[in-house]
């Protein structure tokens, strides 16, 4: 007789059931309760091999209470694409996480406090008092992760690198500092020390060093693969406190401990492994099984039900971030083209609305929120766009009907296929809705959008930003200068352009300061690029990983994992 | 065998049409391998105008695309696949372990698929009828209405909530981790077996009641054969025939629901390399992909037809 | 035997067909008399659990999902007709015709249907969908040709082994014209297998529609895959029914494709009973 149904089927059937049982609970969801079936989660401990090894080899210090070995692991959403951090292919966080644990750079930023500069290679530097020199000397004793010793030619190789980088590698962020460097050649050793000309004083040099994008390479390792680039994660060779580690590209990537990092004691960790899963479902329920410790990016909704249902276990960190949620209007486009038309669309978008529809973020202009030199929020809060909501709403339709449009208009509004950007989008449209604006959201595919909005053929955009750096002279040239190649709108004010270069020489923080609030206000009332929200990251983190530092002003920024450790039992 | 070898020269002249038709399709769409590059980390640190044309000359992207086809095509016949535009790494090298990880997905999956699909298949036709053939064949018909993706993510959300125990945590090689390999494969190959297994069921449920409605059949239990050995002797030989059709015709779907399984379960195949690829406009990469895809559906083809000119002898000599 | 009863087959697929289509007919048709409009956020209610106002709760933005289901829905079977009229008539047409009249003629659409067939859909999908903006017609004719293949291969291979059949020579010998045979005699008898491919491949398409959507091929306009593609993902544990519902619905009207077409091909007494 013919088997009828192999164990195979059965399981099949049985999988069926339990997922017709799912529906079924869709169907009973009446109540909020049901939200979470069962989420009495169990620590599985047991059950991987990469779980299993946080609890072996772990030595208690009693010197500063932490622990020595455990895995830190993490899931993400993609594969690092390059950990050359200096080339263009690197620049999403997907890419600096996993990699940058391996790298050093010349000064680094604090992760609690980001506009504290932080020794990294270098130990201690100065600039002369011609305002252009810049001298560092650099740590001695360090070793590259294939044994040979660091030398100040490797960082003055960096450095060319990263303003210059070699055929077919496309320059990425690492090149800002190329705006205070015009010749590479003005990076050169010098009895011992590493000494950077600048082409002039500029006051945020030393903030756009401090970048993880300007990473420091081994010239010797470096040279000796072709192409020249560290592209692959496995093939990076640096002096941070990580070595790369088991590689299963598309699935995992491993990062082991170095045992001769050049902080005593660190790292803590043995290891970190950073998951790849594509679904942010699926990284939710690793992280809510504890499969991994940490994630990345969850919504404001997750976060609370996180908070609420697993208390006292994950804990979920709430930084400002450096970034947020725009709409841009073409300025070469009628009717954008007019003032008040721009104006219209900035009040008539109400910022509490787009903290319930977007997460709780921050009120701020042109600058993120929480930077050293944001506008404070007494003169945001008297800026257009702000205030009270109805009386916004009332001004914009006058506007509206001052510039030709009492019934509104009809227009479009561009954003990329992605799930936030299209939401993002559709709640602006849905604002606009308010005063007449009728607005037809369209997504676009990734590559065809960034086509799109560099050929300015758009009226509206709906997107998200986010720096990887919240200095005024990484943020202000790119996005609001003649030739920003992220001006999208087209602002081109030669008043603007002139004070963006004026504040980069101010030496003083506190006269540079007042330069930037006069020209954060300048550019908001030119209502074309409009920050409705700036975002706050949220970052679920199991309670047993102590020392993680989700901060920092953006995402994509290196972690300091150097110093986190695991807690037993957890 | 000559019919065979017009088959095979007509197989290497749609490979051909295929690999130029999906380099002509990339042309056109918008945007090169730079300004995807660009567009990857959500469009930030932007390059300038001349940047981004100094980068299109160093990648070879200014050349006109029939020279850049050519030059592809060259390589090809040297079997030198270039290199990705967005890693610069050898295809080839960056394929090979993605080719073992949706092989092995496939080939679970149409085990998976013939287990379910002939077991349900015969004995639905076995007990046409009754209650156990209704519910299976409600079961095949639910199975090939639910997306794939759907249905991957909720068992993973599911079993994770009720169970602790997690489905995705990413592939490990079957060399090296044999168990782990199984644990990280086998729930992927059961979700993608899904729908040819619902195919092959009903396929199978068919062509054996047609089977038993046949002379022989009927002859057989006219001479008193019992029904089971009169169904082994001659219903189960008819189900082999479907069984070559569906993988068959199943071969493309199953590398297309591959996509969506190997996304979800976060297995590094070939099918989310194609994806990426396509959104990164890395042209080589999706070329060697192409003819990989290519390559199994013609070769399936191909090796249908042989099944059935070996299995059904008056098709042979046959067109 | 009484259990091959072929009536009694037909008849139950037929009301579970039924059965299945009325729902989804009742889910769209409630959609537009509920009241609620698809794109309208009310802020405050979002993410709300399923209630008497919201019969399947609502977004992240505040709207009506039962109303947004109900436009998916309407939009996913536009799809639907699409392939169909394309892809399986259209196709089949090619095919019989090209069956019939054999030679150059079948060789070239043979080389085409190879080519299109060995070309992963994945690439025709996303090069056009980038290439037309998302438009939602760029999608349906980019999957109405990559599904054409098998109407054509079935049609044909009908029309060819009816070619030599009795009733074809008969009316051949009686002095018919060409076109005569194609759609007084052939056509009519490729029906039944036509039917049922044509059933299977159009609920193929739609699934195949919804996880393109949820790779980030998007149709341009609102359809259950764009539901399930979204943001819904990221509110599973909060408001799963985000995700639930879309894909309850997509599976019923997948099914209610299927039935229907199985319901055809029972009802036709010249196909064996599957």
């Amino acid at each position: 007789m013919v088997p009828l149904i192999f164990p195979s089927a059965r399981l099949a059937i049985w999988l069926l059931l339990a997922l017709v049982f799912v529906a079924g609970i869709g169907v009973s969801g009446c109540t909020s309760e049901t939200d979470v079936p069962g989420i009495t989660v169990v620590p599985s401990v047991t059950t991987t091999p990469v779980s299993t090894s946080t609890t072996v080899g772990q030595v208690h210090n009693p010197a500063d209470s932490h622990i020595r070995g455990g895995t830190l692991r993490i899931a993400q959403a993609s594969d690092p694409a390059s950990c050359d951090l200096h080339s263009a292919s690197a620049l999403s966080y997907q890419s600096v996480h996993p990699c940058s644990p391996m790298l050093s750079q010349v000064i680094t930023v604090s992760t609690s406090d980001h506009s504290a500069i932080k020794p990294d290679l270098a130990v201690t530097w100065s600039v002369g008092s011609d305002g252009v020199t810049w001298t560092f000397d650099m740590r001695e004793g360090v070793t590259w992760h294939d044994g040979t010793s660091f030398t100040v030619d490797d960082a003055v190789f960096s450095l060319r690198r990263a303003i210059d980088p070699p055929a077919g590698i496309a320059p990425g962020r690492a090149s800002a500092i190329g705006k205070y460097i015009s010749d590479p050649f003005q990076v050169t050793e010098q009895n011992g020390r590493l000494v950077v000309r600048t082409d002039s004083p500029a006051a945020s040099f030393l903030p756009n060093l401090a970048s993880t994008y300007v990473s420091i390479y081994p010239r010797h390792a470096t040279d000796a693969l072709n192409p020249p680039s560290m592209t692959l994660f496995e093939s990076v060779v640096g002096t941070g406190p990580f070595r790369s580690g088991e590689v299963i590209r598309g699935s995992r990537y491993g990062l082991a401990r170095n045992d001769v990092y050049y902080m005593p004691d660190e790292p803590y960790l043995d290891a970190v492994e950073f998951y790849v899963m594509p679904e942010p479902a699926v990284r939710l329920a690793a992280l809510k099984s504890h499969q991994v410790d940490t994630i990345a990016i969850i919504t404001d909704a997750e976060a609370q039900s996180l908070e609420n249902d697993f208390t006292g276990r994950i804990t979920v960190f709430r930084t400002p971030s450096a970034g947020g949620n725009t709409v841009q209007m073409n300025l070469h486009k009628a009717p954008f083209d007019d003032l008040r038309v721009r104006r219209a669309v900035n009040l008539a978008i109400s910022r509490p609305d787009a903290d319930l529809a977007l997460g709780q973020g921050y009120q701020g202009v042109i600058l993120p929120p929480g930077s050293q030199f944001a506008l404070p929020l007494d003169l945001v809060s008297q800026l257009p766009g702000y205030g009270d909501v109805t009386a916004n709403r009332a001004e914009a339709r006058r506007l509206l009907t001052e510039a030709g449009f009492p019934n509104g208009f009809s227009t479009t509004i561009h954003t990329r296929a992605n799930p936030f950007f299209q939401t993002l989008s559709e709640f602006v449209a849905g604002q606009l809705a308010q005063v007449g604006i009728e607005v037809k959201v369209i997504p676009v595919e990734a590559v065809a959008y960034q086509e799109l909005i560099s050929s300015g053929d758009f009226e509206m955009l709906g997107h998200s930003h986010s720096f990887a750096l919240d200095d005024p002279d990484a943020i202000l040239p790119s996005h609001y200068s003649c030739s920003g190649v992220e001006n999208y709108p087209g602002l081109c004010d030669p008043q603007i352009d002139e004070l963006i270069r004026l504040q980069s020489l101010e030496m003083n923080p506190d006269r540079r300061a007042e330069m930037l609030w006069g020209l954060e206000q300048l550019i908001w009332e030119q209502d074309a690029k409009v920050w409705f929200q700036w975002s706050n990251r949220r970052t679920p983190v199991w309670s047993n990983v102590v020392g993680m530092e989700p901060g920092g002003s953006s995402l994509y920024q290196a972690r300091n994992l150097s110093r986190v450790y695991i807690e037993p039992g957890g | 065998m000559t019919y065979f070898a017009r088959r095979l020269v007509l197989g290497l002249a749609t490979l051909w049409l295929v690999t130029l038709v999906s380099f002509v399709l990339l042309q056109v769409a918008p945007g090169d391998a730079v300004s995807a590059a660009v567009a990857g980390s959500l469009g930030e640190g932007g390059l300038t105008a001349a940047q981004i044309d100094q980068q299109r000359r160093e990648l070879g992207l200014d050349r006109s695309w029939p020279v850049q086809y050519a030059s592809w095509l060259g390589g090809m016949l040297r079997l030198d696949g270039g290199t990705s535009l967005a890693t610069g790494r050898p295809v080839f090298d960056h394929l090979g372990p993605r080719v073992a990880v949706t092989v092995e997905l496939a080939l679970f999956a149409v085990l998976f698929s013939i287990a379910f699909g002939i077991s349900g298949g015969l004995a639905g036709a076995r007990m046409a009828g009754t209650a156990i053939d209704t519910g299976l064949r409600s079961i095949a018909f639910l199975t090939l209405s639910v997306p794939t993706f759907w249905i991957a993510l909720l068992l993973i959300v599911a079993v994770a909530s009720w169970t602790g125990h997690f489905l995705a945590l990413g592939f490990e090689p079957l060399g090296v981790a044999p168990r782990a390999n199984l644990v990280s494969v086998l729930p992927a190959a059961l979700v993608l077996a899904l729908r040819p297994g619902a195919i092959l069921m009903r396929m199978t449920r068919a062509s054996t009641i047609g089977a038993t409605q046949s002379n022989h059949f009927v002859f057989a239990r006219s001479k008193g054969v019992a029904l089971d050995v009169a169904f082994r002797r001659h219903g189960f030989r008819t189900a082999l025939l479907p069984v070559v059709t569906v993988i068959g015709a199943e071969t493309v779907f199953l590398l297309g629901g591959a996509v969506v399984v190997e996304q979800v379960f976060g297995l590094p195949g070939l099918g989310r390399s194609l994806v990426s690829a396509v959104l990164a406009r890395d042209f080589p990469v999706v070329q060697a992909l192409t003819v990989i895809f290519a390559v199994s559906a013609v070769g399936m083809n191909l090796l249908v037809d042989i099944m059935y000119t070996l299995l059904d002898p008056r098709l042979r000599g046959g067109a | 035997m009484s259990v091959f009863n072929a009536k009694n087959r037909s008849r139950g697929i037929g009301s579970a067909a039924f059965a299945a289509s009325l729902l989804v007919g009742l889910v769209v048709l409630y959609s537009m008399i509920s009241g609620h409009d698809p794109d309208t956020q009310r802020l405050e209610d979002r993410l709300m659990s399923v209630s008497g106002n919201h019969l399947m709760g609502t977004d992240q933005l505040g709207r009506d999902l039962l109303s947004r289901i109900g436009v998916g829905i309407r939009n996913s079977l536009t799809t639907a007709t699409i392939i169909f009229v394309v892809a399986c008539i259209g196709g089949g047409l090619v095919g019989v015709i090209s069956g019939y009249l054999g030679g150059k003629t079948d060789t070239l659409v043979q080389r085409v249907v190879d080519t299109v067939m060995a070309l992963p859909l994945l690439v025709l999908v996303l090069a056009v969908v980038a290439s037309t903006g998302g438009s939602f017609w760029g999608l349906a004719m980019a999957m109405s040709v990559a599904f054409m293949p098998l109407s054509v291969r079935v049609a044909r291979s009908s029309a060819l082994s009816l070619q030599t059949a009795e009733f074809v020579l008969m009316a051949r010998s009686g002095g018919a014209s060409r076109s005569r045979i194609v759609f007084k005699h052939i056509i009519p008898n490729t029906m039944g297998s036509w039917a049922i491919v044509a059933a299977s491949q159009v609920s193929a398409a739609i699934l195949i529609e919804s996880a393109l959507a949820f790779l980030g091929a998007s149709a341009g306009r609102l359809t259950l895959g764009g539901l399930l593609g979204g943001e819904a993902q990221t509110y599973m544990s909060v408001a799963p029914w985000l995700l639930i519902w879309p894909g309850v619905m997509l599976g019923l009207l997948a099914l209610a494709i299927n039935l229907s077409g199985e319901w055809l091909a029972a009802r036709s007494a010249t196909l064996p009973d599957t």
